[in-house]
């Protein structure tokens, strides 16, 4: 792996809505290092789910690179994308998204299995994930009896079950209330920056962005100047 | 004397050219002819002439109840052939010979008239005549010969019902030359014509839940033929006139489309002996007297000044009731009238019977 | 201008137009069933009493003899003797103008005009009448036909023709046609009386003298009954009338019944739809109840916006249904004609009963597949309206309930069926409570199924087979409705198939057991008499010979064929008798005045052998005792066998029909067939093997049963609509999920996959949960329904093969319903996972 474990040039996105043409990423240039946390901040509708999705292969840009863990993403085929996605991208949503006809063993090790993980292998990792986010009793759980902090956690094991080389989070604690909140994003900390993990938050909460090593700021598809916190809190 | 086809009910006719063509009167190839006079056998013309086109049996007759109570009768059966030939057939219901037949009943009384028709075909038994011993029938209307002599004449329609026995008082007459009675002025144009002017005649006639022992006379006219009027002929007024001192009168009146009455209209008279005399067209002279206007369309003569000089005779004829039309397929009036005037100068009275055909309004096609 | 909320609402089926296309496909095909099948019976039904109407006029009464007619001057008789009016001759029999079947009736025009208007007609047909009628008397073959069917026939008047007559060619011309808008002459040939009696062969005789009699003619029938000679009755018209149409009855009520199975189906689709497009819009429903909307309000909205699909639904199926009305129509007829009457029908009489039937079917459907969900919709608070667990949940929790109340209504089934006897409407009800109670079983079995299948999904195939073994039991409240709709439509389609299969089977059994002969030869010119048998008897290679004729009884109550027998010693085991031992039956049979009637005349007038029977001989009323009852399984199933030299004691009927050749051990068939066709004489025979002959008849059987494959298979397209709507709607509601999946790494294929895999399993689970419904079925329909409608006893024969494809139909057409919505969830952009709700 590179220096850069995201790198985007020059990247455009644009959408079409009705007769209008909007531009929500212009000619963007972007890098995230390898083991660097990076909170992305703008407004609603600022591009930064598409930014996500970018990075992540599941949208692609009209114009500019999309170069992730070293793979050049513009250049991968639809298949090979999702394959990369499977391999090296781990995702953690607002709205957890968690598969309700899936245990909670089951959803880690959903990822697992789909990178061929074997099944001895893929059992101890989910439960040492699941042990780690505090969650060891709850593997035969279904996720709709679980709060939404405990559904999150969840997300967060399944997220990392992998090893992906970059997490992609999306207002993580956005659906959360405070307590959960934080204890959400010490698991991120503990879990991924800790671990020396690279992830890329997205979030309009400056608290979040404070936890992180720097923010950039979304605004009219650019990259604006965004203040560089101190230290971790 | 009527033509129709029954079932040509899309063929209104009310006068005989009509009828005639309606019978495709054209087309007479393969049909007998009365050209000339012919020998008249009896009984054996009482019976059917199949080689003829057209045939009928016509009975009218006026009737007293025990009570006083004045009726009169028709019954007519017809024949028409439709081909010459009769077809070969193992089917006993194959047959080109066709048979009608119109009832009808005079109340004077009541001044009501009742008429019904009746079609069948000549065969399985259904309607037919024959000679020896004689017999002309449609379904149960008949007239048939009796052992004894006598003839018995039987007909109904729903409460109308009459039974009576005819017997002869007089021989047959021949009417025309001979028998042969030109209708219009072409050969062939002409019919087998005789009568029995007087029968006496008794019998029951139940009308309306009432039944009447019945007395009185009755005449037979007799016809066969396969083409009668010409194109120009509109119609006829015929009478059949039994006078009380035993005489009868026949006349018709041919009616040309111009109004005028055809030169081939003639008469009989046959005397209390039976011995007959025929007369001409120039011999007879026909007034109208009056005038009936039918409720279902046009008018008739309704009252005639009929005189025949050289036999003497000078006769008022009025209608028993006005109304006597036969509302039938071919509309046409058919009534018992009353006679009276003179005969050689002295007063004689009768009844008898007088037929209109060609002043009726042609019937509507209706469909139940 | 619409009302915001009204536009809130149809915003959300305008962006998902499929989903409202379904709603109306589903509602359109199921009322093009209901109408088109109601359509076609009535049609039927109204052409034959048009056609009875033309035929019998006013006749209030018919005079009937016995299967000789009457001699026709019992008819001059009541003519010239007792003065009857009212009354007409008719000699009827069977003609046939290239391959139209016909009813040929003679007449006699004079004595039509008091009970039919043929005389009236023919005057109708315009220019001078008199040739017509000139024609129509006088020359042989001479007939008239109503002015279609002569158009169809491309007749024109004038022509000549060729028509077969009871079996021999007769050259006809058709002198006139006469005008038919109501379409009631469509079946017949009219010809003169003496035409009818030449071309029958029936000189002398007449088929039935029709009688008017007037209401307040009291004494008239005793009258005529005194008039009458020994052997001849007076039998109502109407009564006659309706013991023919009863006759068709069962088959009738069975063809309704199919076509409601498909309603049902079709009802399951349509609840499926509107709860599906209720249950979408809870966002909706609980921001417009959040707005103040009150709970009333919006359920007359959902219900008024149902309404309105279910009424362009029903309209479309409607039109729908005329159009497959003229299809089926032609099938029902052909049955009809088949198995009970003559009917001729042309074009399907749109009846507006039929047309409002399907109506009220239509948006009931929508009206009630909407009520429930929209019910129950409103009435959360808008946060829980959200939560779809809660569904489920309470789907779940009333599992049981759905179940027991499955159960107590196929125990009434149960009863229904011990306690209706031999009604058939009752045994059918019974059938359709047997489905009710069966579906609402259907959802705890899917859940149980899917349960236990989880664990062996997921050791088969890992996590991805067993979400989609779990999403199965977990969506019951989508997928339960689609699971229930297919279920029924496989069962249909395993209980007719078994019916049918079993009904074959038998049939193909007793014609085998019945054509005991080698050979079998008809009559193709001529007749056959004693002196034709004794020749064929003769012949080289014959061993022996059987003859049979075969004679209608008109009785008041239907007809009866009356078959007469002349048997060959071989001929015996041909009637398999079912309640008695042959060898105490066959001697009596022969000698005494006895009969064995046939199963479906037993059933019918509820003889056994002990009883007598009374019939028509041509010697008047006699009384002849039941020695059995045997096997039948003909057309004309109401038969009664004779022997012929009893036949001869009271028949005045030397005709054969049929010769019947046992051929020489030695001999071969083939030959002494080729010999009996060349045989000199008036009489030219026409020789079948009892192959051929066996091969007709199963070419009728399966003929009859074109309309119930017909039907069922419109019943499964009804079904697949449903599971394809229930694929789509429950895709879209997983969009999030899937999109998820996607995001996660899986392929479009992998998700299409784990979808059709879903749909698959549906399919199978349907298609188990159809099997014992299925057999159930098919047990009602075969000694049930079968025995009730027909009288006919058949053993029930389950083919495994039947069943196995079945339950490969249910998942194939599961399978096939899913293709498209599995498409669509693969191709759809994982990037709808990141957007919030």
């Amino acid at each position: 792996m590179g220096e850069f474990a995201v790198e985007l040039a020059g990247v455009t996105r644009r959408f079409r809505e009705g007769e209008r043409e909007h531009v929500v990423l212009d000619a963007l240039d972007f890098e995230v290092r390898a083991g660097e946390t990076v909170a992305l901040r703008g407004r609603s509708g600022s591009g930064k789910s598409t930014l996500l999705n970018l990075i992540a292969g599941i949208d692609t840009p009209d114009a500019g690179r999309v170069i992730v863990a070293g793979r050049e993403l513009t250049r991968l085929s639809e298949r090979e994308r999702t394959l990369f996605r499977r391999a090296h991208v781990g995702f953690v949503y607002q709205g957890f998204n968690l598969v309700p006809t899936l245990s909670v063993a089951d959803n880690v090790r959903l990822v697992l299995e789909l990178n061929d993980v074997a099944k001895a292998a893929a059992d101890a990792r989910t439960q040492e994930l699941l042990e780690a986010v505090g969650l060891g009793d709850r593997a035969a759980s279904y996720p709709d009896v679980l709060s939404g902090g405990e559904q999150q956690r969840v997300a967060i094991a399944r997220a990392l079950a992998h090893e992906p080389a970059i997490v992609l989070a999306d207002e993580p604690t956005g659906n959360l209330d405070d307590e959960n909140a934080r204890r959400v994003l010490g698991l991120l900390e503990r879990l991924v920056r800790g671990a020396g993990g690279t992830m890329l938050i997205a979030t309009h909460s400056a608290s979040v962005a404070r936890y992180c090593d720097r923010s950039v700021e979304l605004h009219h598809g650019r990259l604006g100047a965004a203040a560089v916190p101190d230290a971790a809190p | 004397m009527l033509l129709a086809i029954p079932c040509a009910d899309a063929e209104p006719a009310s006068s005989p050219s009509e009828l005639a063509r309606a019978l495709g009167a054209g087309d007479d190839a393969g049909f007998a002819k009365a050209l000339e006079p012919r020998e008249f056998v009896f009984p054996d013309d009482h019976g059917p002439h199949p080689e003829f086109r057209n045939e009928w049996w016509y009975v009218t007759g006026n009737l007293d109840s025990e009570n006083g109570r004045r009726f009169g009768y028709e019954l007519t059966i017809f024949r028409v052939a439709l081909a010459p030939d009769a077809p070969a057939s193992p089917s006993d219901w194959r047959t080109n010979m066709l048979y009608f037949a119109h009832f009808a009943v005079t109340d004077a009384a009541a001044a009501e008239f009742h008429a019904a028709e009746r079609y069948a075909r000549g065969a399985a038994g259904l309607a037919g005549a024959a000679a020896d011993p004689f017999r002309v029938w449609l379904y149960d209307w008949r007239i048939e010969a009796l052992p004894s002599g006598a003839w018995r004449l039987a007909a109904n329609d729903a409460d109308v019902r009459l039974e009576v026995t005819l017997d002869a008082m007089k021989p047959p007459v021949l009417n025309g030359k001979a028998g042969l009675s030109q209708k219009s002025a072409e050969p062939g144009n002409a019919s087998y014509y005789y009568s029995v002017t007087r029968f006496d005649t008794n019998g029951r006639l139940a009308l309306g839940g009432d039944t009447f022992t019945v007395a009185g006379t009755s005449w037979l006219d007799r016809e066969w033929s396969t083409s009668a009027l010409a194109p120009d002929q509109a119609g006829w007024d015929w009478f059949a006139l039994q006078l009380d001192d035993g005489s009868d009168l026949m006349v018709y009146a041919l009616r040309r489309r111009d109004g005028t009455i055809d030169a081939e209209s003639a008469g009989t008279f046959t005397a209390a002996d039976g011995s007959a005399t025929q007369f001409a067209r120039d011999e007879i002279r026909i007034d109208v007297t009056d005038r009936w206007t039918s409720p279902r369309g046009g008018t008739y003569p309704a009252g005639w000044r009929l005189a025949v000089p050289s036999l003497g005779l000078a006769l008022e004829v009025e209608p028993v009731v006005a109304d006597q039309e036969l509302d039938t397929l071919v509309r046409y009036w058919e009534g018992a009238v009353d006679v009276s005037g003179t005969r050689g100068g002295s007063p004689v009275a009768g009844r008898g019977y007088v037929e209109l055909t060609g002043y009726a309004k042609p019937r509507e096609l209706e469909r139940p | 201008m619409i009302p915001v909320r009204f536009r809130a609402s149809l915003g959300y089926l305008r962006r998902h137009p499929w989903q409202l296309a379904l709603a109306v496909i589903g509602i359109a095909v199921g009322v093009a069933v209901i109408v088109a099948v109601d359509l076609a019976n009535a049609s039927a039904r109204k052409a034959f009493l048009l056609s009875m109407d033309a035929v019998v006029g006013k006749a209030t009464h018919q005079v009937l003899g016995g299967p000789e007619g009457i001699p026709e001057n019992v008819y001059t008789r009541l003519r010239t003797e007792q003065g009857m009016n009212a009354i007409a001759p008719v000699v009827a029999g069977e003609a046939r103008i290239g391959t139209r079947g016909l009813t040929l009736i003679g007449v006699d025009l004079f004595a039509e005009r008091a009970l039919r208007d043929y005389t009236g007609m023919l005057a109708d047909t315009g220019g001078d009448a008199e040739p017509l009628f000139r024609a129509f008397l006088t020359e042989p073959g001479a007939v008239v036909l109503a002015a279609p069917l002569a158009a169809s026939l491309k007749l024109e008047p004038g022509s000549a023709f060729e028509l077969t007559v009871d079996g021999t060619a007769r050259s006809g011309r058709l002198v006139a046609v006469l005008p038919d808008e109501e379409q009631r002459l469509g079946g017949l040939v009219v010809a003169d009386i003496a035409t009818a009696q030449e071309w029958l062969g029936r000189t002398g005789r007449l088929s039935r003298i029709d009688v008017r009699i007037e209401p307040d003619d009291e004494g008239a029938l005793a009258r005529l009954e005194a008039a009458l000679p020994p052997g001849l009755r007076v039998l109502g018209a109407a009564g006659r009338t309706q013991a023919t149409l009863d006759m068709s009855a069962g088959f009738m009520t069975n063809l309704s019944a199919m076509s409601l199975l498909a309603l049902l189906v079709g009802l399951f689709l349509v609840m499926n739809s509107t709860s599906f497009s209720v249950l979408q819009r809870r966002p909706l429903i609980g921001t417009l109840r959040a707005l103040g909307v009150t709970r009333r309000e919006l359920v007359s909205l959902l219900l008024a916006e149902s309404a309105v699909i279910g009424l362009v639904a029903a309209a479309l199926g409607i039109a729908l249904g005329v159009a497959l009305g003229e299809r089926l129509l032609d099938l029902v007829a052909r049955s009809i004609n088949d198995l009970y009457f003559r009917v001729t029908v042309t074009s399907v009489a749109v009846e507006p009963a039929s047309l409002l039937k399907g109506l009220v079917a239509g948006v009931g459907a929508a009206l009630a597949g909407a009520a429930i969900p929209a019910w129950e919709a409103t009435g959360y608070r808008p946060r829980l309206a959200l939560a779809r667990s809660v569904l489920e949940e309470r789907a779940r929790r009333a599992l049981p309930f759905v179940t027991l109340a499955g159960l107590v209504i196929i125990g009434a089934a149960v009863v229904v069926l011990v306690v209706s006897g031999r009604n058939l409407v009752a045994g059918l009800a019974a059938v359709f409570m047997l489905i009710s109670g069966f579906s609402l079983c259907a959802p705890l079995f899917v859940r149980v199924a899917s349960t236990a299948l989880a664990p062996l999904a997921r050791r088969l195939g890992g996590t991805v087979a067993r979400m989609a073994v779990a999403g199965v039991g977990a969506s019951l409240s989508r997928s339960g409705i689609a699971v229930v709709a297919l279920a029924i439509a496989v069962s249909a389609t395993i209980g007719v198939s078994v019916m049918v299969g079993s009904f074959r089977a038998a049939v193909v059994d007793w014609l085998d057991q019945s054509l005991q002969a080698d050979l079998y030869a008809r009559a193709k010119q001529g007749r056959i008499d004693e002196a034709l048998v004794a020749g064929v008897a003769s012949q080289d290679g014959v061993a022996a010979v059987s003859t049979s004729r075969r004679v209608v009884l008109e009785e008041a109550d239907g007809r009866t064929w009356l078959v007469a027998l002349a048997m060959a010693p071989g001929s015996y085991a041909g009637i398999e008798l079912i309640d008695a031992e042959p060898a105490a039956v066959w001697p009596a049979w022969e000698s005494r005045d006895a009969v064995v009637v046939s199963e479906p005349y037993a059933w019918h007038r509820g003889v056994a052998p002990g009883d007598v029977v009374r019939l028509p001989t041509g010697r008047g009323p006699r009384e002849f005792a039941v020695l059995a009852t045997y096997r039948s399984y003909d057309a004309n199933a109401s038969s009664v066998l004779v022997s012929r030299r009893t036949f001869d004691r009271w028949f005045d009927d030397d005709g054969i029909d049929s010769i019947g050749v046992y051929v020489e051990d030695d001999a071969r068939p083939e030959d002494v067939a080729a010999a009996l066709r060349r045989r000199d004489g008036a009489t030219l025979l026409e020789v079948e093997s009892n192959a051929g002959l066996r091969a007709a008849g199963l070419d009728v059987f399966d003929r009859t049963f074109v309309i119930t494959d017909v039907l069922y298979w419109l019943a499964l397209g009804v079904a697949f609509v449903g599971v394809l709507s229930a694929m789509l709607a429950l895709q879209l509601e997983r969009a999030r999920e899937i999109a998820t999946l996607r995001a996660l790494g899986m392929t479009p294929a992998q998700v299409g996959g784990m979808l059709a895999a879903q749909t698959g399993l549906l399919g199978l689970l349907s298609g188990l949960a159809a099997l014992p419904l299925g057999i159930v079925m098919a047990w009602v329909l075969i000694v049930v329904i079968n025995r009730r409608a027909f009288g006919w006893r058949i053993e029930m024969l389950v083919d495994p093969g039947i069943l196995a494809s079945s339950v490969l139909l249910a998942v194939v057409a599961a399978l096939l319903a899913g293709v498209y919505p599995a498409w669509r969830a693969g191709r759809a952009s994982p990037a709808l996972a990141m957007r919030e709700e």
